[in-house]
């Protein structure tokens, strides 16, 4: 018997919005821990990784470890059913066919319940190794999402570089280039949430496409923050912290330098 | 030996590393290992680098001929042995792992110092220069690094080599040899890579292993006619050439050498790689090659084994870099090469999958009257790239246009330039079996989610292709269904033919079915095998008979067993153009026996037997000397191959093979009503003429051609029609096509009855030629008036079978307007109309805007796999024409502009795909510095070009493959021209000016 609920019901559906552009089917597994889900895009170009923490949701059973393979797609179907302070419960069985979404509004005047039929998918095992990073860049997640949607209007390749003095974002297109420069907030600067912070061991130059990037940042209404990790020739990171429960990270080859 | 895994392959196996990484040459980074490193970055950079590669070589080879022609001392007759060092640097790219080579030194030594005298010099390999010091005799051994000098010479050559008693061509040899690497490369490198392997593992035992390395040597003395004795110790000079037998029936001493050599190495193993040797060595010895390679492989073949396991399906990277190969040269020989020996591989390792081969080789999903398409147009495969390779639609198409307008090329450059994840979930290489069955898939998806589908399947294949290789630009290619590689289907079957030749299997069952056949019976054997056990009739087709003769024959050499080989296979596809069934037959049966499975059977259709067009009475009379023939009606409608199959069904197929059944719904009870009661299975070949059911009058095929295309309902048709009967292929499960026609025809109205304006024979006029052409003038006429286009002569007795796919001189067609008093001014115009492939279009202005107002259109070249164009059109189109084109030409357009196939050096506003051909009349062809049809065949750096052209009408029942092909636009130039020297000769009698009617 598995069984999950959340108060804030439209952070599942927040969740399922970040991944369902980038993956269309997947495992989500099911554990005492909690629910952990990895899947590459078609082309194995990017991943996308989702950890919640049993300790997130407000009830949280699981008596033994299970896999959903869900289609997205058609889970945000289902969630688009919910409203948005609904409450949400998940169940499923021990060896289940279905998952069962339940919708409870906040006075208790409406529930309803759905059951998405489950798939079978191929695991592939993945191995994500632990790696250390050799850039660590964190900043305000709506900052990113702009950063990525204007130069997207520009070209499809973006070099991302990361020196002590801030980051830089470039693309060049037909129509011209473009250059966006973070840089490092002083610490008196306002509220935390708006800082860019750096870690740094050494400047690293990566190229991606803006793309995967775009995608990536259909989980900035999941939280204010995003980190981007990044070392030489691995792929970047880009880690949207989730307050309370986990995190939602993508991980993204790099592009090869043309020249 | 202990050889290090390769990096490269090593590396995939890491959780968590990129393809690309930089440190991962084992060792230091001494000059052997920067040079292996260098090669294989030469393979991974595909053909484009191979020049640059042979140039190299080439250089290197100059570089030390110097000192080593000194040494020569005008030995220059000294042999070349060839083969051996190349494998090892094959074997060495393979697997990354310069100790090979290093041993391979040693093994030279090795081998000199047992000659005891001799002196091994190696020219460098690329690998490794290996160079072996102990120069110190008279006799002078050049071991080169050839192993393909075969492939960049033509048969021509080949032959003259064979009989050719001197051999002064060591050092031109050396030097063309470098500079043909290249092609064996990229083909060697594949199959040995993944077949080598996968042979391997079947018999890898010694025992084994000598019996292979017989066989071989055995078919390779046969093939090479003149090789070397090379065996150890043996001084060698010129005079050996002379003592080859050309007709290569010093096989047995090939044999010999293979039984010493293998006695003297315990160590020996099949020479699995050298058999994946892609062109044919007219000379040069196999044996010593054997033992070389013998010698190395076996332990590499030990590693290959523990680093991949044996692979059940050809991979399709084995596919594409072979097409990379074929791509990179130009001669139809070697291409041919090329394709037999990927053929010859496979037979050897993998024969299941040799109809997915062809299948992709001929860019074809299916056989044509399956009728699978892909169903995927341009703009949906760019959607599939941009979802996979995160690039943009325009940044694809721009590339595009820097690859020549090529989107494959495109594409794979786009996938080089994007990583994928590697965390350990590496996906399985793409085999030929998954793509091949992929396509198919695709050509299933169906419903309204049909298009999604099929991109989740392309991104689904994108993502297993490599980063490296052509896997991507094929792959993209063969979803275009043009593979761009110039190598059109007759160029597969011919290697087809020849790489079964080639096959040490075919030797074996031809044996066994030799020996079981005489024990069995002693009647006439070529004619059963040819018609199958029923026939009664003796062959009329002298060329199978003589090519099931010299198959038989033991003696006959490699080349005039190839084209017996071909004209069989040819004839075996023509009949039954279904490669699962061609391959079962080549598979399970000799050559010779082919014929006996791979037969005409209704439900299959054959590509119909087509016409020459006639330009005079004389001209008809002139061909049918002496002969007993026939002429028909030709009626102006639509060619109907019908066919009843065991079953009680009907099929009716379109001159494209296409299933048109259900078109004609109306014919079905006609068909019932017509057979006798005694017919049970029939393929007939007639016309389906549109009808006036009032007046019973025929009416043009442009009324015929407004009737529904697909899925009629009987009782809603419109146009009635009645059908012509005026062949009969196969008749009460057997086929007859190698009867004469005047017996088909009488079996034909025997099987048949009339029905006056539903169901008739073809109305027709026997005649003896007597000289007089006024019997046809007068039938001519009688076709004319009864709104026929004209006539179809064909013989009656002599040469008159049934020839499927061929536009044969036995079948004539002459239209009242191919006469020369009716065509241009002067009686110069093209005998017929032309069926032309619109290229592309140009917006139309005043009265046709909104429309398009001029067209380029082009004819096929099938050998250059291009369309040339041969005139821009603006005249004979109605306005509704023009209304109704425009949305399906839009549907056309090629967003990447004009592809490199299209050659002209016209511009225009928009490019389509090739899919529609119009036929089209003109005055006359002229040459044409602009166009480009049947560019150089009739004059160098001039195409052929129609003045005047006007539209006659669209032909949709044909393919654009089927288009007028550059060869007849050179034919019809040069008949006009015959006949313009004619004129002026017969004008200037009279004093009379050429007239200046075309300006």
């Amino acid at each position: 018997m598995f069984e999950a609920r959340l108060t804030e019901g439209s952070l599942l559906k927040k969740i399922i919005e970040a991944i369902k552009d980038l993956v269309q089917e997947a495992n989500v597994d099911c554990s005492e821990e909690g629910l952990t889900m990895q899947a590459m895009d078609a082309s194995h170009v990017s991943l996308c990784s989702l950890n919640m923490r049993h300790g997130g949701f407000d009830h949280y059973r699981c008596d033994r470890s299970i896999s959903l393979g869900l289609n997205l797609a058609n889970l945000g179907k289902i969630l688009k059913c919910a409203g948005n302070d609904d409450v949400v419960t998940l169940k499923a069985e021990d060896e289940p066919d279905t998952l069962t979404l339940m919708f409870e509004s906040p006075n208790q005047e409406r529930i309803s319940d759905f059951e998405l039929k489950l798939m079978d998918i191929e695991t592939e095992h993945l191995g994500i190794p632990n790696e250390e990073y050799k850039c660590t860049i964190s900043m305000p997640s709506g900052e990113f999402q702009r950063i990525v949607r204007d130069l997207a209007v520009i070209g499809e390749t973006c070099i991302i570089t990361c020196t002590k003095e801030g980051v830089k974002f470039s693309v060049s297109g037909d129509l011209g280039n473009g250059n966006v420069t973070v840089r490092q907030s002083s610490a008196a600067d306002g509220d935390e949430k708006d800082q860019v912070k750096i870690q740094m061991e050494e400047p690293v130059t990566l190229n991606f496409a803006l793309r995967y990037l775009g995608f990536f940042t259909k989980a900035t209404p999941l939280g204010s923050t995003v980190k981007l990790h990044m070392s030489p020739d691995v792929p970047i990171v880009v880690e949207y912290p989730i307050d309370g429960i986990g995190s939602i990270s993508y991980f993204l080859a790099p592009k090869i330098d043309e020249d | 030996m202990n050889i290090g895994m390769a990096p490269s392959r090593k590396q995939q196996i890491l959780p968590f590393a990129f393809e690309s990484s930089t440190s991962n040459t084992s060792g230091s980074a001494s000059s052997p290992t920067e040079k292996t490193g260098s090669i294989r970055n030469f393979f991974k950079r595909g053909p484009s680098k191979g020049l640059d590669f042979a140039a190299r070589c080439k250089n290197q080879y100059e570089d030390a001929r110097p000192k080593d022609s000194k040494e020569f001392n005008g030995e220059t007759t000294g042999t070349v042995e060839c083969g051996s060092e190349e494998m090892k640097v094959a074997n060495c790219d393979m697997l990354a792992a310069h100790e090979i080579t290093i041993s391979n030194s040693a093994e030279s030594e090795r081998r000199s110092k047992k000659a005891e005298d001799k002196v091994v010099i190696c020219a460098p390999t690329p690998a490794a220069n290996i160079e072996v010091k102990d120069i110190q005799s008279k006799d002078i051994r050049a071991t080169s690094t050839d192993n393909n000098d075969g492939i960049n010479k033509k048969p021509k050559k080949r032959l003259r080599r064979l009989v050719d008693d001197e051999d002064e061509e060591s050092d031109d040899d050396l030097r063309l040899i470098n500079d043909n690497l290249q092609y064996a490369r990229a083909a060697l490198e594949v199959v040995a890579e993944h077949c080598g392997v996968k042979h391997s593992t079947s018999d890898g035992t010694t025992a084994g292993g000598i019996e292979h390395a017989k066989k071989m040597a055995a078919t390779e003395g046969k093939m090479g006619g003149d090789d070397h004795n090379t065996s150890d110790g043996e001084n060698e000079d010129s005079a050996e050439e002379g003592k080859v037998d050309k007709n290569g029936q010093n096989g047995s001493f090939g044999d010999e050498n293979v039984d010493k050599e293998v006695r003297l190495n315990s160590n020996i193993v099949q020479p699995t790689l050298e058999s994946s040797r892609p062109p044919v060595k007219p000379k040069k010895s196999s044996a010593n090659k054997s033992k070389v390679i013998a010698g190395t492989t076996k332990d590499i073949l030990e590693e290959i084994r523990g680093l991949i396991p044996g692979y059940s399906s050809l991979p399709y990277r084995t596919l594409t870099n072979v097409l990379a190969a074929v791509e990179s040269v130009t001669g139809r020989l070697e291409i041919t090469d090329i394709i037999r020996e990927l053929l010859v591989k496979t037979i050897e390792c993998c024969p299941t999958d040799l109809p997915v081969l062809l299948y992709l080789l001929c860019g074809k999903i299916g056989p044509a009257y399956e009728a699978t398409e892909l169903g995927i147009g341009e703009k949906n495969i760019v959607d599939a790239l941009v979802k996979s390779l995160g690039c943009s639609a325009s940044s694809l198409n721009q590339k595009g246009e820097g690859a020549d307008g090529d989107l494959g090329t495109a594409a794979q450059r786009a996938k080089a330039s994007q990583r994928t994840l590697n965390f350990g979930a590496n996906p399985p290489p793409l085999t030929c079996q998954h793509v091949l069955q992929s396509f198919r898939d695709i050509a299933m998806c169906s419903g309204g989610r049909s298009m999604n589908q099929k991109i989740s399947i392309i991104r689904k294949l994108l993502m297993r292709c490599g980063k490296e290789g052509d896997e991507v630009k094929f792959l993209v290619r063969g979803l275009q269904t043009k593979l761009r590689c110039r190598l059109a289907e007759p160029t597969v079957l011919t290697a087809l033919a020849q790489s079964f030749v080639e096959s040490p299997r075919e030797e074996a069952l031809l044996a066994r079915s030799t020996k079981s056949r005489k024990t069995d019976h002693n009647k006439s054997l070529d004619k059963e095998d040819i018609h199958g056990p029923h026939e009664s009739e003796p062959s009329r087709n002298d060329f199978l008979v003589h090519a099931l003769a010299v198959l038989r024959q033991p003696t006959a050499n490699r080349v005039q067993k190839w084209e017996a080989a071909e004209a069989i296979v040819k004839q075996a596809y023509s009949e039954c153009p279904n490669y699962d069934r061609l391959i079962d037959a080549l598979i399970s049966a000799p050559l010779t026996d082919v014929l006996r499975s791979c037969r005409l059977s209704p439900g299959v259709p054959v590509k119909p037997m087509l016409a020459k067009p006639q330009d005079s009475f004389q001209e008809v009379l002139r061909r049918m000397q002496g002969l007993h023939f026939t002429m028909e009606y030709k009626y102006d409608g639509e060619r109907a191959q019908v066919h009843l199959l065991q079953d009680g069904s009907f099929k009716i197929f379109s001159r494209n093979s296409e299933d048109t059944t259900t078109k004609y719904p109306d014919l079905l009870p006609i068909l019932r009503e017509a057979l006798q009661p005694t017919t049970t299975s029939f393929v007939i070949d007639a016309e389906a003429v549109a009808v006036d059911p009032v007046s019973g009058k025929l009416l043009p095929f442009q009324v015929l051609s407004t009737r529904k295309r697909k899925n009629e309902k009987a009782e809603d048709v419109k146009v009635q029609v009645v059908l012509f009967v005026f062949d009969i292929l196969y008749l009460n499960d057997r086929p007859i096509l190698h009867e004469p026609l005047i017996q088909r025809r009488a079996l034909l109205r025997r099987a048949f009855n009339s029905i006056p304006g539903k169901f008739d024979f073809a109305i027709s006029l026997d005649h003896h030629e007597n000289g007089d052409t006024s019997p046809i003038e007068a039938f001519l006429d009688e076709a004319i008036a009864g709104n026929c286009e004209g006539l179809m002569v064909k013989t009656l007795e002599q040469n008159a079978t049934y020839e499927p796919t061929k536009r044969s001189l036995n079948w004539l067609k002459l239209k009242k307007d191919y006469l020369s008093s009716n065509a241009g001014p002067g009686g110069r115009g093209p005998a017929d109309s032309l069926d032309l492939v619109v290229l592309g279009a140009n917006h139309g202005q005043g009265k046709r805007a909104g429309w398009y107002g001029a067209f380029l259109l082009a004819c096929y070249d099938q050998e250059a796999e291009e369309y040339q164009s041969v005139c821009k059109i603006g005249t004979g189109f109605s306005e509704e024409f023009l209304a109704a084109a425009k949305p399906q030409l839009d549907f056309l357009i090629l967003s990447s502009g004009k592809p490199d196939y299209y050659n002209t050096s016209l511009e225009c506003d928009v490019w389509f795909d090739p899919k529609i051909v119009w036929e089209v009349r003109a005055a006359d062809l002229s040459l044409s510095p602009a166009h480009k049809g049947a560019i150089d065949k009739v004059e160098k750096g001039k195409g052929i070009a129609l003045r005047f052209p006007r539209f006659i009408r669209e032909r949709a029942d044909k393919a654009s493959e089927d288009a007028t092909s550059s060869e007849q636009i050179a034919d019809a130039y040069r008949s006009q021209a015959l006949v313009e020297a004619t004129l002026s000769a017969g004008r200037s009698k009279f004093g009379q000016e050429e007239d200046d009617w075309c300006i």
